[in-house]
């Protein structure tokens, strides 16, 4: 770490310790440098890095003021869980999905609409270290293919984040993929067929949806609390009901809700699974964004018969871009194994052995703890925003990980033709209707939290605010 | 230039027939190429072209001040004769003793002679692995972000421009860029086909491929293939005919592992049998640019008119494999393509996509496939002479003229599964011919990897398959 990034961290601390409180004037410049012994562009640089984490915001000449809470008298109420489960739906029609992740590469826009972490927030000078030297050592060494289970310097470091999580799963049973997108295909594909049914959440993010689609497989959405997640009683009436093959859950802070399953549902949903014999896709992402200080355990911490097919990736943590991503697959490792050779043969091996460097080098818990720390901060003050520009009525989730929040408008409101009019004013937002197989949400919205804050931010949702009360002044 | 390959063609085939014929005789020599040109009626260099087809071959050899003299087939081992594989479709059931073999080659052999993996002790290796360093290094946040599909604007128009040595002619919207050469292949089968559905594929066929298509729940519908000329198209017009084909997977240049190339003229043919058909070729070009004569030669999208052709390939055999480049060149199935890369696997590493697309920007591309083709050309030489003295009579070798891989036929008592296993465990992996068919078929044939191993041993290796051969006859 950097010494302007030590000193940020440092007063991060102490702005989160109260040291200062909202409103209240940071030391400047010059005597932070005295304070600190750091250069007057190590201080400055410092001061930059906290504005972008939301914790500071400039004023003009007068100094660095750590950010009104912001905190609404009220808490924002709920958005409503689905009641009743629909029936099996062949998923259609994702296509907007690539639209939105595209543009957040375009810088004249404002993108609250893919789940993709600003690179401000990501270790991105540390990782390229590691890569440099990945590059190096992989030139140097004969290349050839990492093929399944993929680079085992990497698989020995991911063991022990999944110990983490309470999985003793261990490196051998581990398999390497091109991100969690590949990694759920190949869960997918290993435990189900096209025309089968599978169990989620709902609302669910489109990924998801879209590997289904893509499979050929038919979707039920199973009712979901905002604040619990998915109701593992609502799933055994489905079992019973229909003839589910496979069941899909994020359970650590899901996407849109960011809700995370208490361990109580987390062993009924396990046990649950285990009894009808159907296979559970745990997708852990976001399992180690989680505003609390402690990491929550996985669902497979519960798993005693290898019926849980359990992936994640370092997408949202370290870096979209490097596509390294693993499946701990239980007692389906050799089918995914396979699947994952027949269909692209190996993994990339130079962001492997990055991944594996820079996870070997430690820092990476420190990352993770200014993450979390910036992610939670920013939620606060994007639903702070929503609730204060958005119409009367609007409901907002509360998730205590990740960096979404999910937003119900009052019915009436048509978030797809609000994306369109978004588009025009150059803010992404990602619509309610991707986010279920039957075309639910026409009213909800996602908004994405990890972006730097600052004056656009607010704008931009004031713009949104404006335009969802102009759909329900005109509906 | 279809009337020119035309041509050049006629030439060669001329010779080659009047050496099936005995009509020339081996150490014959073999008209001048002023006479030939006089008695054809057509241009000197229409001639050279067809001799050095013919060399290529090593049906004629050059005497230096003496002139072309049909070649004594005594120093080598003949190569197979044509396929003959089940004539109606089947479900593949490679086992996964395909993914032992390669991880065998990689780890467990201390003579690796089973895998399909190029060398990479090449200096434009290390050029790559800088330009990724380097690339780390530059402040630049797009190279954090998503390369979302089609994937890199640069990589793409860099695979463009190499396209044409293929003379395929594309723009870079044209091109998706995919991890490696199998996920291009197998994004382009998803596109074309539903579970359930027939492909034909040439028979052997890369294990690989077989193996995709068994995954995706496709039958595969192999179809006799000659170990020089390549698939049959009359056996391929007839199936067409027969069963109702979703694709055709084929690899025209230096397939895995027959190592044939097919004419121009017949992928001008199978280019147009297919757009009749309205059956797309899912064409397989990863060994195309590691031709040891002559110019690269021409993918059969060449002569796509329609869209109807799904070019795949990848850097994987040329330069780096573990760098998993590759790209689709898919036609009409652009969008479909590019919309299935996405739900697939989101995206490919930014990184690597961009030191790629600066690598191939350079200009030590080509220098390094010269060096490459002619390493691999030498080996193949050390390899064919290696295999004529160690391996007992009535074992035949195909003699690529590009590639890195020679498909061995066996004497018929020999199992190449058992031979695989006592292989093994003297150090020496192989991939046995099983793996190469859907229907079990190739019992008694190994592929083997002559550019990857030393050339001692190599020699080594040889040695001591020659020996588990002759004992297990």
């Amino acid at each position: 770490m950097t010494r302007y990034e030590q000193l940020a961290e440092t007063l991060a601390r102490q702005i989160h310790s109260g040291a200062w409180g909202p409103g209240t004037r940071i030391p400047g410049t010059r005597e932070l440098s005295r304070l600190h012994r750091a250069s007057i562009t190590t201080v400055m640089a410092a001061q930059r890095l906290l504005e972008g984490w939301g914790l500071v915001e400039a004023r003009p000449r007068s100094g660095y003021y750590v950010r009104g809470a912001a905190l609404p008298l009220e808490a924002p109420a709920l958005p409503e869980a689905v009641a009743t489960p629909g029936a099996p739906t062949l998923v259609q029609s994702q296509r907007m999905a690539l639209t939105l992740i595209q543009a957040t590469q375009r810088r004249d826009v404002l993108p609250l609409g893919a789940a993709v972490p600003d690179v401000t927030f990501l270790p991105v000078a540390a990782l390229n270290r590691a890569l440099g030297a990945a590059a190096r050592l992989a030139g140097d060494r004969a290349g050839g293919y990492d093929f399944p289970p993929g680079c085992p310097e990497l698989r020995g470091q991911i063991a022990r984040r999944m110990a983490l999580a309470g999985c003793d799963t261990g490196p051998e049973g581990i398999i390497t993929t091109s991100g969690a997108q590949e990694a759920l295909t190949l869960a997918l594909r290993a435990v189900a067929e096209p025309g089968d049914v599978i169990a989620i959440e709902t609302p669910t993010y489109y990924g998801l949806l879209q590997v289904i689609e893509a499979l050929g497989m038919r979707a039920l959405e199973v009712p979901t609390d905002p604040l619990a997640g998915l109701d593992p009683e609502a799933l055994a009436q489905a079992l019973a009901r229909w003839p589910i093959k496979a069941c899909v859950v994020v359970s650590n802070f899901s996407n849109p809700l960011g809700c995370a399953l208490s361990s109580e549902r987390k062993r009924a949903l396990v046990t649950l699974c285990a009894k009808a014999q159907i296979p559970l896709v745990e997708n852990d992402i976001y399992g180690e964004l989680g505003f609390a200080d402690q990491r929550p355990l996985a669902a497979k911490h519960f798993d005693r018969h290898g019926n849980v097919l359990y992936l994640s990736s370092f997408s949202k943590t370290l870096e979209p871009g490097l596509r390294v991503g693993w499946i701990a697959p239980g007692r389906h490792f050799d089918r995914v194994a396979h699947l994952k050779y027949v269909s692209s043969l190996a993994t990339p091996t130079v962001p492997q052995l990055a991944v594996a460097r820079y996870l070997e080098q430690g820092g990476y818990e420190r990352q993770l703890r200014r993450a979390r720390a910036a992610y939670a901060r920013h939620v606060e003050l994007m639903s702070a925003a929503v609730q204060g520009h958005f119409p009367v009525g609007t409901r907002i989730s509360r998730p205590t990980g990740g960096f979404v929040i999910w937003v119900e408008l009052p019915e009436g409101a048509d978030s797809m033709a609000l994306y369109e009019q978004a588009l025009s004013e150059r803010i992404t937002i990602a619509p309610g209707p991707l986010f279920s197989a039957t075309g639910r949400y026409r009213h909800c919205l996602r908004l994405t939290c990890a972006q730097p804050w600052g004056a656009a931010s607010e704008q931009g949702i004031a713009t949104l605010g404006r335009l969802a009360r102009q759909q329900l002044e005109v509906g | 230039m279809v009337e020119e390959a035309l041509r050049y063609e006629q030439v060669a085939d001329q010779v080659r027939e009047q050496v099936r014929l005995g009509a020339l005789r081996p150490g014959e020599r073999i008209p001048s190429v002023r006479q030939m040109s006089r008695r054809l009626g057509v241009s000197v260099s229409t001639v050279v072209q067809g001799y050095g087809l013919l060399l290529d071959e090593r049906v004629i050899e050059a005497r230096p001040q003496s002139g072309y003299y049909v070649q004594a087939p005594v120093q080598r081992p003949a190569p197979p004769g044509i396929s003959r594989p089940q004539a109606h479709p089947v479900a593949v059931t490679v086992s996964q003793l395909a993914l032992q073999v390669v991880q065998a080659s990689r780890h467990g052999a201390r003579i690796p002679l089973g895998s399909a993996l190029p060398r990479t002790d090449f200096p434009a290796v290390v050029r790559l692995h800088r330009i990724l360093a380097s690339l780390a290094r530059r402040p630049d946040p797009r190279l954090a972000d998503y390369d979302m599909p089609p994937g890199n604007p640069a990589l793409r128009h860099q695979v463009a421009r190499r396209a044409a040595e293929a003379g395929v002619v594309v723009s870079a919207d044209e091109v998706v860029i995919t991890n490696g050469c199998v996920e291009a292949l197998v994004l382009c089968l998803r596109a074309v086909t539903r579970p359930g559905d027939t492909v034909a594929i040439e028979s052997p066929a890369f294990f690989g491929t077989l193996q995709s298509i068994e995954s995706l729940g496709l039958k595969a519908l192999e179809i006799p293939t000659d170990p020089r000329q390549g698939v049959s198209l009359p056996a391929l017009k007839l199936a067409l005919e027969q069963w109702p084909l979703k694709a055709v997977v084929l690899s025209p240049n230096f397939s895995n592992p027959l190592g044939y190339r097919m004419s121009d003229r017949r992928k001008a043919e199978l280019v147009a049998l297919l757009e009749r058909a309205r059956v797309p070729l899912i064409e397989d070009d990863v060994y195309a640019d590691l031709n040891y004569h002559g110019e690269r030669p021409r993918a059969a999208k060449a002569w796509d008119r329609t869209g109807n052709v799904l070019l795949c390939s990848s850097l994987s055999k040329t330069l780096d494999p573990g760098m998993r480049i590759g790209w689709a060149i898919p036609g009409r199935h652009t969008e479909t393509v590019t919309h299935l890369k996405m739900v697939t696997s989101l995206a490919g590493p930014t990184l690597p996509a961009q030191a790629a697309a600066e690598y191939l920007a350079g200009s030590g591309h080509e220098r390094h496939l010269r060096s490459v083709r002619s390493a691999y050309r030498e080996r193949r030489d050390r390899f064919l002479d290696l295999a004529a003295r160690h391996l007992p009579s009535g074992c035949r070798v195909t003699q690529p003229e590009g590639g890195m891989l020679a498909w061995v036929e066996l004497p018929e008592a020999v199992d190449s599964l058992d031979l695989y296993r006592r292989a093994l465990a003297r150090g020496v992996s192989t991939a046995p011919g099983p793996l190469f068919s859907a229907s079990g078929r190739y019992g008694n044939f190994v592929r083997l990897n002559y550019a990857q191993a030393e050339v001692a041993l190599m020699e080594e290796g040889l040695t001591i398959l020659g020996e588990l051969i002759r004992e297990g006859r």
